[in-house]
């Protein structure tokens, strides 16, 4: 179960991060940093699952989020819990709204005409559970969580 | 983004020799590849160097798959390693343009 946290009560792995989107390898070198400082360091695998997932929240969070004329920043928590790798992004832009959002379907779709949309699939494909709600402090929260 | 350009027999090879292939690298990747593929028949994309490519990087090479077709040539890929591979597939890129281990193997099969 994913734990929903304070961020008062966290310590340790908590990284705050601008929104510009240069900024988009150091969400990668976290997750990669963090798992370097487990033992055993988590399985390439699940290693580069994690982070391509981290990197297209962050880069939603960025761009339709915040966007360029409303700059801001974005926290990133990573909890390594029983069962598995939970991260959290806590961010104060546009909330995102899942309901309306058009998931690429590789069954129905043809990629061939798409020009976009791959982000969420590949969010919700790779990781065990994925949510989208806010906290009681009224960030916008996604949490992703993946089975180790 | 550093590309390297070669031909080989009537094969144009195109090196991406970047690591990173992902949102702040899009533009200029399509601004640099695009009109090198552009009108071309026979195509080659060596992804040898690349690590990481994320979604909008696919979006890009897809672009590029796009412009190739609208031309009525032929490109492929090679050399990529196995968590680009991995994404390739998770996105059914595999479906629509051919993927090698090598290079060769690429240069073989047009």
């Amino acid at each position: 179960m994913v734990q929903h946290l304070d961020l008062r009560d966290v310590k340790g792995n908590i990284m705050k991060i601008s929104s510009n989107i240069e900024n988009l390898h150091q969400v990668r070198d976290y997750i990669r940093q963090f798992s370097a400082s487990l033992a055993p360091p988590l399985p390439d695998e699940k290693l580069d699952m994690l982070e391509l997932a981290a990197n297209e929240v962050a880069a939603n969070i960025i761009r339709h989020g915040y966007g360029d004329d409303k700059p801001g920043e974005f926290k990133i928590i990573i909890i390594q819990e029983a069962t598995g790798i939970s991260i959290q992004f806590l961010d104060q832009g546009d909330p995102f709204n899942r309901e309306n959002a058009i998931l690429f379907n590789p069954e129905a779709d043809e990629i061939i005409d798409k020009t976009g949309g791959f982000g969420l699939f590949i969010i919700e494909e790779i990781m065990d559970k994925v949510t989208y709600d806010q906290d009681d402090l009224g960030n916008n929260r996604t949490q992703l969580f993946l089975k180790i | 983004m550093k590309i390297e350009k070669t031909n080989e027999n009537d094969v144009v090879i195109i090196k991406i020799a970047s690591k990173m292939l992902d949102v702040p690298k899009v533009s200029e990747f399509k601004e640099a590849i695009l009109p090198l593929v552009k009108n071309q028949k026979k195509v080659l994309f060596d992804l040898d160097e690349l690590f990481f490519v994320d979604s909008s990087g696919c979006g890009a090479i897809l672009s590029c798959i796009r412009q190739v077709n609208a031309d009525d040539g032929e490109i492929k890929i090679c050399n990529t390693n196995k968590r680009v591979r991995t994404l390739f597939e998770l996105i059914r890129m595999h479906k629509i343009v051919d993927i090698y281990n090598t290079r060769q193997e690429a240069l073989d099969n047009f």
